[in-house]
């Protein structure tokens, strides 16, 4: 399976507390909800699209908290597409701490993650997806098991709070290979990674 | 003339060295040179036609010095396009320690430049163009003097290096007016500040 991210950021590359401001308050952050008042149907249909077309899911362990507590918890929730589609698949959740996972169809890695990981990649064909889960995608692009990324940028400027790549981090060049704009001006960037960047002299 | 700012980041939001900087190599950046290999002839075309719709341009001390240094300088530098544009038209510098600015058309801003900047852009129609210029735009951003953003993202995680948007900044709400990509994966956006954003309640 190629193991996919997508992202929601906003255009100065936060990714905190898109949904509601009470959802992640960590760090002090007090401007959460940004994403919602810009989501439309046609970002809606290309998000429903893209966990549709998902084999599997791979989370961190907060991110795969607050999903079991809502798309796997709210009966409105789970009945809508994204919801049914995360119910259906099988989940696998990178954690040291999580022991008795609630959600149907889980599979905790932990351990050997690299290797756990490494064996969902090398089977054929699929695509194996990770959804948030912020210090699990910095983890996998630093190892370098990120196939294709997908980043939805949001068109607001945050100010405050995490933003997905790291002050301090690996350089990596990438192939553009999507990019379509939304009615609200959401727009979306599909890349891959290609190994080390090429810099001028 | 409305304040326009075009700036050249990663997608991880980085805009230091995006040319070959001995600068930045001074100060322990090692990751410059990012954006050139990157440039194909249509996002080079692109570039060039934004400078050459300038009505005059707004930069900080340190981008004005190595502008001049290059673009003001160099004999085929200043024989392209770009170069021709910045030569051209008209050039303010924000700054409190240049006194004698060695490019020609060059007025220097200091004391209080928010006033001088609300003057300019007070003068109907065109264009005042920041390039580059990190400490400049966010105070412009801050000060609510922006009214178009051009991002280039260039297809590339940089990793290190100073962002253009800081760590603890304004929130803004934008307009997203034109999109799209060139083929070698570098992509415009262009936005407009619009106030304050919206955030849902729980």
């Amino acid at each position: 399976m190629k193991l996919t991210t997508i992202t929601h950021v906003s255009v100065d590359g936060v990714m905190q507390g898109l949904g509601g401001s009470d959802e992640d308050r960590r760090g002090g952050f007090e401007r959460g909800g940004w994403a919602l008042p810009l989501f439309e149907n046609e970002a809606a249909m290309f998000l429903e699209q893209v966990f549709q077309r998902a084999d599997a899911f791979l989370f961190g362990r907060r991110t795969y908290e607050i999903f079991a507590g809502s798309w796997g918890a709210i009966a409105e929730m789970s009945a809508q597409c994204i919801g049914a589609a995360l119910n259906e698949k099988p989940k696998y959740v990178a954690s040291t701490t999580l022991t008795d996972a609630q959600w149907a169809d889980t599979t905790v890695l932990s351990g050997d993650v690299a290797a756990a990981i490494g064996e969902l990649k090398a089977r054929p064909a699929g695509e194996l997806q990770v959804h948030g889960s912020g210090a699990l995608i910095r983890w996998l692009l630093d190892n370098q098991l990120v196939d294709e990324i997908t980043l939805l940028t949001y068109p607001v400027v945050i100010g405050q709070g995490t933003r997905l790549f790291p002050e301090a981090g690996p350089d990596i060049a990438l192939d553009l290979v999507d990019s379509r704009a939304f009615p609200q001006g959401i727009t979306s960037q599909v890349y891959r990674p290609t190994g080390r960047p090429q810099y001028a002299t | 003339m409305k304040l326009t700012n075009t700036t050249q980041v990663s997608v991880d939001g980085v805009m230091q060295g995006n040319g070959p900087s001995e600068d930045d190599r001074r100060s322990g950046f090692k990751r410059d040179g990012l954006a050139l290999p990157l440039f194909d002839d249509e996002a080079t075309t692109f570039v060039d036609q934004v400078y050459e719709r300038a009505d005059a341009f707004l930069f900080g001390r340190r981008t004005y010095e190595m502008f001049a240094d290059t673009w003001g300088a160099i004999a085929e530098m200043r024989a392209h396009p770009i170069g021709v544009a910045l030569q051209e038209k008209r050039k303010y510098v924000v700054s409190n320690t240049l006194t004698d600015p060695r490019w020609a058309n060059t007025i220097v801003l200091s004391g209080d430049v928010a006033a001088a900047i609300g003057k300019l852009k007070a003068k109907p129609g065109g264009e005042l163009q920041v390039h580059g210029s990190a400490v400049l735009t966010r105070w412009l951003l801050e000060n609510e003097l922006v009214d178009e953003i051009n991002l280039l993202i260039v297809p590339v995680v940089v990793g290190r290096g100073t962002r253009l948007f800081p760590d603890a900044g304004p929130d803004i709400a934008l307009d997203l007016v034109e999109s799209r990509a060139f083929p070698k994966g570098i992509t415009i956006q262009v936005y407009r500040p619009a106030g304050r954003p919206q955030y849902a309640t729980d």
